[in-house]
């Protein structure tokens, strides 16, 4: 059953949060990125440095889905030629904000909550332009997760698809 | 609420233009922020 936009409610990660139980692991068991371990034992004290602030998505009162977001920037050789602004020529990466984390409870996949986060950060990053320099949602992808982003309208630099993750992006202006 | 599209502009002022010009966001583009935003309003913040 697809989840709508408006079955989704959220707020930043809290200490007294335990997402351990929650499964991020791929169809196979693997966690070629790190998700499981990520929220089980470094989320909170990455927020609390500000290396990435984690926000908690839930279907009901239930956590089914995070994502961890921070400020970055993408070398603007790993994006495509059509990318580049001529008036800034020679600034060599673009601002951004980077998806650290984007794990989905296992159950709650394939019914749109990624997408649904993919919305999120994409609009959250377009309200943050208006304040600070943003022009690009980011994401280091693994190989298992490019189709997924592609879905949700992030491109990549074809020449960057064979490696082990792939650097794409979605303009937010 | 998105931006209007830039118009066309041509002769002079396109040159002009162009040379601090990015590559404009497809309509397909556009269309994906709005429903974006769309979502996102459906969305509720718990404080």
């Amino acid at each position: 059953m697809t989840i709508r936009p408006s079955d989704l409610s959220y707020r930043k990660l809290r200490a007294e949060d335990d997402l351990s139980t929650l499964d991020f692991t791929q169809k196979n068991g693997t966690d070629p990125a790190g998700l499981q371990e990520f929220i089980s034992k470094e989320a909170l004290e990455y927020q609390q440095e500000r290396l990435g602030i984690t926000h908690v998505f839930f279907y009901g009162s239930g956590p089914v889905a995070f994502a961890t977001v921070s400020m970055g920037d993408i070398p603007v050789d790993r994006m495509q030629a059509s990318e580049k602004v001529a008036l800034a020529e020679d600034i060599t990466s673009y601002p951004c904000l980077l998806i650290g984390r984007l794990g989905v409870h296992k159950p709650f996949r394939d019914r749109n909550v990624g997408r649904r986060i993919c919305d999120w950060t994409v609009t959250t990053a377009r309200r943050y332009s208006l304040e600070i320099g943003c022009r690009y949602v980011m994401v280091r992808a693994v190989k298992d997760s490019v189709g997924f982003y592609q879905k949700c309208h992030f491109e990549c630099n074809p020449a960057n698809l064979s490696k082990d993750k792939v650097w794409m992006y979605r303009r937010v202006i | 609420m998105l931006p209007e599209p830039i118009p066309v502009l041509k002769g002079k002022d396109a040159q002009e233009f162009l040379k601090y010009d990015s590559r404009p966001l497809s309509r397909k583009e556009l269309k994906a922020l709005e429903k974006a935003e769309e979502n996102y309003r459906q969305m509720k913040q718990i404080d």
